[in-house]
């Protein structure tokens, strides 16, 4: 897995949540992220805090666990 | 992914840099954490040969479930906050702040360790080792992961098959620090200083079939140099620059030229092109360079470029000597520091 695909896997899978698209069914690298990152058969929106500080807001008000992550632009 | 609240940082101008250290030169990493700043686990790490050696879905699968599980149980412990590092803010750091921050660009992850090298080298308290060679590779002593199944070991070599390590067991502890996943076993024995001889890793095995995982304390004896990594994909973070590369002679080589056995000789593998262009100096490929100012030995240069970068300081002019063709001559290299994005 390169980090070409890492990063495009990541940003189809957000971006799908975010656009509300149909999860891909095939047996691509693509899918298998996206199965990964469990998108909801309801389409559930997943929001990516761009705010370190509005995150942890987030994860104070959910009691959820903070998942960051550090890269530099696409 | 919606157990968690997922975070993207794209600029380092905020974050405490104190409590999210890590090893800039990761093109990704992550932090499973909770609202109080606990890190309950990190996820990234890469060795010489690519960004991606360690990245893999199943195991980044693996730690979310490791996350979760520690979340549940700090909650269900109702543990007060660790101990955390001093805060810590790239404005906080003059370089950052004045080259950076205060100038509204980018704050760059790889900046925030190459001003700090350059403040300290100012200062001169920099930890040249330490700063160039950070991350080492496991794999020099003999750890080689099954990386799908994340600490679980596929194969095993070396000082830690002497120590007793075992394929299939599963690293839970480095010097007595629990870690969950290759990130934080990197993190972790990259604190490990420079001059240690020995570090002591804890496993845990399966044992027969229906028997609890038994937990075996292992005492590792670390070879000669094991933090020494190729620092080829760090080049420009190595400084000084000194425009070319070389390769350590052979021990059958250095005897052929007349050359201390135990000595830096090394033959010039490549030259950059800004080397003449800019005057740094006029080595050429298939140059061999045995001594620097005169020196020819160091306890842990084995090249002459290596010398340089271990032992002098960027903006230094330095005399090598060389062997060309046959003939021995003084080149003089005028060393610099990178410029581009600092």
């Amino acid at each position: 897995m390169s980090i070409r695909t890492l990063l495009i896997t990541a940003i189809t899978a957000s971006a799908a949540t975010a656009l509300n698209v149909p999860g891909s069914t095939g047996g691509s690298a693509i899918s298998r992220s996206v199965s990964l990152l469990q998108l909801p058969q309801n389409r559930e929106y997943i929001p990516w805090f761009g705010s370190y500080a509005r995150a942890l807001a987030q994860a104070r008000k959910t009691g959820k666990p903070i998942f960051l992550e550090f890269r530099c632009a696409p | 992914m919606s157990q968690f609240v997922c975070a993207r940082i794209t600029s380092m101008a905020g974050i405490d840099i104190g409590l999210f250290e890590f090893d800039r030169h990761n093109a990704l990493y992550f932090f499973v954490m909770n609202a109080d700043e606990q890190i309950y686990l990190r996820y990234g790490g890469r060795d010489s040969a690519s960004a991606t050696t360690y990245l893999d879905l199943r195991s980044l699968e693996l730690a979310l479930e490791q996350g979760l599980a520690a979340h549940e149980k700090n909650k269900a412990a109702g543990r007060s906050k660790k101990v955390r590092p001093a805060r810590r803010y790239p404005r906080d750091d003059e370089l950052l702040w004045r080259r950076t921050v205060g100038r509204r660009r980018c704050v760059e992850c790889h900046l925030i360790d190459d001003y700090r090298v350059q403040q300290l080298e100012s200062a001169g308290k920099l930890d040249k080792l330490k700063s160039m060679y950070r991350s080492p590779d496991i794999k020099t002593i003999g750890i080689y992961l099954d990386v799908p199944r994340g600490l679980v070991v596929g194969r095993v070599k070396g000082a830690a098959a002497d120590a007793g390590m075992r394929k299939a067991d599963r690293i839970v502890e480095i010097g007595g620090q629990p870690v969950l996943t290759f990130g934080d076993l990197q993190f972790q024995y990259d604190l490990t200083p420079r001059d240690a001889k020995q570090i002591q890793l804890t496993v845990a095995r399966t044992a027969e079939s229906g028997k609890p995982e038994q937990r075996k304390r292992l005492k590792l004896d670390l070879p000669h140099q094991w933090w020494r990594t190729d620092l080829g994909y760090r080049y420009w973070s190595i400084e000084p620059l000194v425009y070319y590369r070389s390769r350590p002679l052979t021990e059958a080589e250095k005897k052929k030229y007349g050359f201390p056995v135990k000595g830096f000789a090394s033959r010039v593998t490549g030259v950059h092109p800004q080397a003449n262009r800019f005057g740094i100096h006029d080595l050429r490929v298939g140059d061999i360079t045995y001594s620097v100012g005169g020196v020819q030995t160091d306890a842990v240069a084995d090249s002459t470029d290596l010398f340089v970068k271990l032992r002098k300081r960027s903006g230094d002019r330095v005399k090598v000597g060389v062997l060309r063709n046959g003939k021995k001559l003084d080149i003089h290299i005028q060393t610099r520091r990178y410029r581009f994005r600092k």
